[in-house]
């Protein structure tokens, strides 16, 4: 790859993430998946327990906003698409002389850059709210770990966006994919309450060595094996989704199938 | 009349089969039902032991009945918006609310039989398999809170469609119902919350149920989960003839 070819897909990247953040602004979506979702989660999780220490209340904290994070990720990939077939541009995208792959990747990260700023936001309002202290002891790796859970979550979300390109029933299927991850996915659950056959399965989830690496931060403890695991599935799902979304796209293309509204 | 109305529950078949055909049902509606369910209760059970296991199991299911009307009963008045097709209801010889009522009808329906084989298949994987006969026995609450929390959905769709907030206000409905409707919170930890609950769906249903397990009376829970949601129809019903009036007066096609 040249240096200007890369320059140019940095550029189209940074287009597209910036574009699609100023498109989000607060719309009911933002509103119900960054604001009221996590305030819910974090009041019904933290008054059912059983008077929880401080290291369950951090755990517990970090956990919902990565169960946010992730639903917000399946509903926003779709959301981009759906905008896209409802706008007509997707085929342009698909066709452009730039990887669609690409586009759609920026579009997901700005969506979730914003969205993430938007729940942590609301989850502390929520803790003030609720006079609930938190104290995170190493905040930068802290920072470091929700960093490397933005990417891969964006990552996730472009694997899912598959789905809408091939099928009208997207919003029904990837609703279905919400709940399997909240199960499996170590986090408000944790790892090591499922079955073993479970519990393997959930090791391959990203987002549950991101609740271990902050939650394990913000308590005073930086494991870094626990980081190195998270971004090696991280790099794993982006060959998975680079690769399924131009199959995906070459296929529904070539049987004429490409959902374009 | 009647043979308009049946007309009407027909077309809300196909309207309903359109948007999920039996293969979605089996695929993405029955697989989250179940999922969701097991993860409401498991993480009950992890929050607070054995008592949080059970309270979770049983308003779980509850929970499998917002989700779906959520998404779907808000989207009939919002088909008509974004087909232009609320002029034609307006001129009709059925009421538009009717219409609008009629073409609810499968969903409550499906969540309750997505409900029972939630019921079945997450009650023995959480140990609790004991609970199964007894908690479908009650299956016909659940249906009068699928009917109660669809009458709810509609309301919230009907009164911001206007301003084009409808996805803002089903899913506030969803999750003030997972927030104050005793689904997964028990009762008194947040009396603020408690207070809110009162006039949501689901909540007096749910304590019914509860009661009825254990054995207590019910009855009152059961007729206030009722008027709730007659409240909330009468609401529908008062904002389709408010509009369906200021359409008519102004000229408007649709709910501007």
């Amino acid at each position: 790859m040249t240096g200007a070819r890369a320059a140019a897909w940095l550029w189209m990247l940074w287009t597209a993430a910036v574009t699609q953040a100023r498109m989000q602004g607060l719309n009911p979506g933002v509103i119900v998946l960054g604001v009221i979702q996590p305030a819910v989660f974090l009041a019904i999780t933290l008054h059912t327990a059983d008077q929880p220490d401080a290291a369950t209340t951090d755990r517990i904290t970090v956990a919902v906003v990565l169960t946010v994070l992730w639903n917000t990720t399946i509903w926003v990939a779709g959301g981009i698409l759906r905008a896209e077939v409802r706008g007509g541009t997707l085929a342009a995208n698909l066709t452009g002389a730039h990887p669609g792959y690409l586009v759609l990747f920026g579009k997901c990260l700005g969506a979730l850059a914003h969205a993430s700023v938007v729940i942590i936001g609301s989850t502390a309002a929520t803790l003030l709210v609720t006079r609930t202290p938190i104290h995170v002891q190493r905040p930068g790796w802290a920072l470091v770990g929700a960093v490397v859970a933005l990417l891969s979550g964006t990552v996730l979300g472009t694997l899912l966006a598959c789905v809408f390109i091939r099928t009208q029933y997207g919003t029904q299927l990837s609703g279905a994919l919400i709940y399997p991850i909240y199960l499996v996915g170590g986090m408000l659950i944790p790892p090591d309450v499922l079955p073993e056959p479970v519990e393997r399965l959930s090791a391959l989830v990203s987002l549950r060595w991101a609740s271990a690496f902050i939650t394990h931060a913000v308590g005073g403890s930086v494991r870094l094996g626990e980081l190195a695991v998270l971004c090696g599935l991280t790099i794993g799902y982006a060959v998975a989704a680079g690769w399924l979304f131009n199959r995906v796209v070459h296929n529904a293309r070539s049987e004429g199938r490409l959902v374009l509204g | 009349m009647l043979g308009r109305w049946r007309g009407v529950g027909h077309f809300a078949v196909t309207e309903f089969l359109t948007m999920n055909p039996p293969s979605i049902i089996a695929t993405a509606l029955l697989p989250r039902a179940v999922v969701q369910t097991l993860f409401f209760t498991v993480l009950g059970g992890v929050l607070n032991g054995a008592d949080g296991l059970r309270f979770a199991y049983v308003g779980g299911v509850a929970m499998i009945l917002v989700a779906v009307l959520c998404a779907d009963v808000g989207e009939v008045p919002v088909a008509d918006k974004w087909s232009g097709t609320f002029g034609r209801l307006r001129t009709g010889v059925v009421h538009p609310f009717v219409v609008f009522a009629l073409r609810c009808w499968p969903y409550p329906v499906t969540a309750t039989a997505l409900a029972a084989v939630a019921i079945v298949i997450v009650g023995p994987a959480t140990g609790q398999a004991e609970l199964v006969p007894a908690l479908l026995s009650w299956l016909p609450v659940y249906l009068l809170m699928a009917v109660t929390a669809s009458a709810t959905t509609l309301a919230a769709a009907l009164l911001s469609l206007g301003k084009r907030a409808d996805v803002l206000a089903t899913n506030a409905v969803s999750f003030g119902i997972l927030l104050a409707g005793g689904v997964f919170l028990p009762p008194g930890r947040m009396p603020v919350v408690d207070a809110v609950g009162t006039v949501l769906p689901v909540r007096h249903g749910l304590t019914a149920v509860r009661a009825g397990l254990d054995g207590r009376p019910y009855l009152r829970q059961l007729v206030a989960e009722g008027l709730v949601g007659i409240g909330w129809a009468l609401v529908a019903l008062a904002v389709t003839a408010v509009q369906t009036r200021r359409a008519r007066r102004h000229g408007i096609d649709d709910f501007a």
